[in-house]
């Protein structure tokens, strides 16, 4: 039946749709202890409307780089589906590489969206830390704060009314022990924000949820999950508090990871570097402040402490408005503490990064 | 014969003496034309800096009964598909660059938007002029070359704005505002809105340009200009939605 009225959508298109490209050019140079390394990404964004039931979207990366990008700014590993980047040249350290970024293809029907193919879904309320986006974690460290992977997958989203929906989504990946299957349930009471999500994430199961509220004008949000899996069941949960006062902005966030370990001699190193886990500890904090310097320029900085080993980082950034669709961004990645903690084994990240968007 | 009482009622309501308006009638009058019950339409914002120059075109809906407003950020290109709904007191943005929709603390609303002299509570309209202050007609004063009423409008306590008071002048013709001064706390002039070029736009004569001049800072200003406006056209409900905020083309 689905499929039928999905084949009625896609008749319903006229022969000439709707197209509209964008994108964006970056440049990047980063200087990692000893390491160097320099990047040019050009993303362009297509996106076709067949008719009013139907769009399409494809966002395609052309990428060169010079240098070892450091290990420590490797995204999570969301085992998908779909392999859809492709070295072009390696040669000397230096990498020529393409990949689809987005590739989906969505149908509107009433109050039904069904979305397929590699898309983000952003689960969870948190702002560094989401314990129920397990689909496509993001590392708060990432220097490229809007670059977040996606998921290959169907998603069902049945809008229940304007403020509620409740999603389906199924993510296969290489076997069925590696795949996800998961629902949510989003809903809005009064000035509350308010989500209940469960599912079969790889080999655990997992139930959560998330509020988005406010306090005497500051932004309160909670998250939670509770996974069972065949090591280990543990609670996450995070709450986060944020306020503006006048040009100055506070993000607070506390993060408790019980998959994590108090004791850094049990810290799993290796989960981390292969990208199955992303914190080693199990306390953290967050903190994120951000000064209006003037319309154009704002200096942000961002600090993330393990409580348990006490490592640290600290990340300042310079922002600055070079034209309507270009900006430019120094920053630095400090990392604090003893060798043997989480954080304290990373050398310093110095990097800057200009955007051309069009 | 009910159209005939109805219409013989409006026609008295209409013919009552102007003095007989309370500043809150006033305003009601003022806001019906210039938003109507619904308003749909495209703007321009024009920022102007001593140094530079910015500009963003936008969409917008708004109903102004049911308190809710919704806009869509169409150029730049680097911030196209930014959205905002505003129900009631709850507001959402919808953040192109990292696909996620984020509920805004009401902390957040007072801030300057995207570098210009609105906040985003000029745009989104979360406190409303006819239901967040209290109103008192101070009397009349020529601005502009135009006769107007001076209104004089202060915050009900616990409503959360910085103004100490706003002064609303609005033309004694036609119910169109002509000016809004802004005072703080301490009673200081902080900024102006000037409302001209009054041109018709679907069927009503209204202002489509409004300037807000920040008194301290010279050659500074925000402009907006209405490219189309559409009054009193029915809303599709799933305007105001979360799923059209995601919908970031």
């Amino acid at each position: 039946m689905l499929c039928l009225t999905l084949l009625q959508a896609l008749w319903l298109s006229p022969v000439a749709a709707e197209t509209e490209l964008s994108g964006y050019y970056k440049n990047i140079f980063l200087r990692n202890g000893e390491n160097l390394f320099a990047g040019n990404r050009l993303r362009l964004k297509f996106l076709v409307d067949f008719n009013q039931y139907v769009q399409a979207e494809i966002q395609y990366t052309n990428q060169l780089t010079f240098g070892q990008f450091p290990k420590i700014q490797t995204p999570l590993n969301t085992t998908n589906f779909f392999k859809t980047d492709q070295v072009l040249l390696r040669a000397d350290g230096l990498d020529w590489t393409h990949s689809f970024y987005r590739a989906f293809v969505s149908f509107k029907l009433k109050n039904l969206d069904i979305v397929l193919g590699r898309q983000r879904i952003a689960w969870g309320t948190g702002r560094f830390w989401n314990p129920t986006d397990l689909l496509n974690p993001f590392d708060p460290t990432n220097i490229e704060g809007s670059e977040r992977t996606g998921v290959d997958a169907l998603n069902l989203k049945l809008s229940t009314d304007r403020l509620s929906y409740l999603s389906w989504v199924g993510a296969p990946g290489p076997s069925f022990a590696e795949s996800s299957l998961a629902s949510r349930y989003h809903t809005t009471i009064g000035p509350h924000d308010l989500s209940l999500m469960t599912g079969k994430f790889k080999d655990s199961l997992v139930i959560g949820g998330d509020y988005a509220g406010s306090y005497q004008g500051a932004g309160v949000r909670l998250e939670a999950s509770y996974t069972l899996s065949p090591l280990k069941n543990f609670w996450k949960a995070v709450l986060s508090l944020d306020y503006q006062f006048s040009r100055l902005y506070l993000l607070g966030e506390y993060f408790y990871n019980g998959q994590g370990e108090s004791d850094r001699r049990h810290y799993d190193l290796e989960g981390r570097l292969a990208g199955r886990i992303r914190n080693l500890g199990q306390n953290y904090l967050g903190t994120t402040l951000s000064y209006q310097l003037s319309p154009l320029m704002s200096l942000s900085g961002l600090a993330l402490i393990n409580l348990n080993d006490g490592s640290c980082v600290l990340g300042p950034t310079l922002s600055y408005s070079m034209g309507p669709n270009t900006d430019l961004i120094f920053g630095l990645n400090a990392y604090l503490g003893l060798p043997e903690t989480e954080f304290g084994r990373n050398s310093v990240l110095i990097f800057n990064q200009m955007q051309w968007s069009f | 014969m009910k159209t005939l009482i109805l219409s013989g009622l409006a026609f008295v309501a209409l013919s009552l003496p102007a003095h007989a308006l309370t500043a809150l009638e006033i305003i009601q009058k003022s806001l019906e034309i210039t938003q109507g019950d619904t308003s749909q339409g495209k703007m321009e914002m024009l920022i102007v800096k001593p140094k530079w120059q910015r500009k963003l075109v936008m969409e917008f809906w708004e109903s102004r009964k049911g308190k809710k407003f919704f806009t869509r950020i169409i150029a730049p290109a680097k911030e196209k598909g930014t959205g905002s709904l505003k129900i009631d007191k709850s507001m959402w943005n919808y953040l192109p660059k990292i696909e996620k929709v984020m509920k805004i603390p009401p902390s957040l609303m007072l801030q300057p938007w995207l570098g210009s002299d609105f906040t985003n509570d000029d745009l989104v309209k979360e406190i409303s002029l006819e239901n967040d202050y209290t109103h008192q007609l101070l009397g009349e004063e020529v601005v502009e070359g135009i006769k107007t009423y001076k209104l004089e409008l202060v915050p009900k306590p616990d409503v959360p704005v910085v103004w100490g008071k706003v002064h609303y002048f609005v033309d004694k013709e036609r119910f169109l505002p002509v000016r809004q001064e802004y005072f703080s706390e301490s009673g200081k002039l902080v900024k102006y809105m000037r409302f001209s070029e009054f041109k018709t736009l679907h069927n009503r004569y209204v202002p489509t340009r409004m300037e807000m001049v920040p008194v301290n800072e010279k050659n500074q200003k925000t402009v907006i200009t209405y490219l189309e406006v559409r009054y009193n056209a029915p809303i599709d409900d799933e305007i105001f939605s979360l799923r059209n905020l995601k919908n970031s083309k």
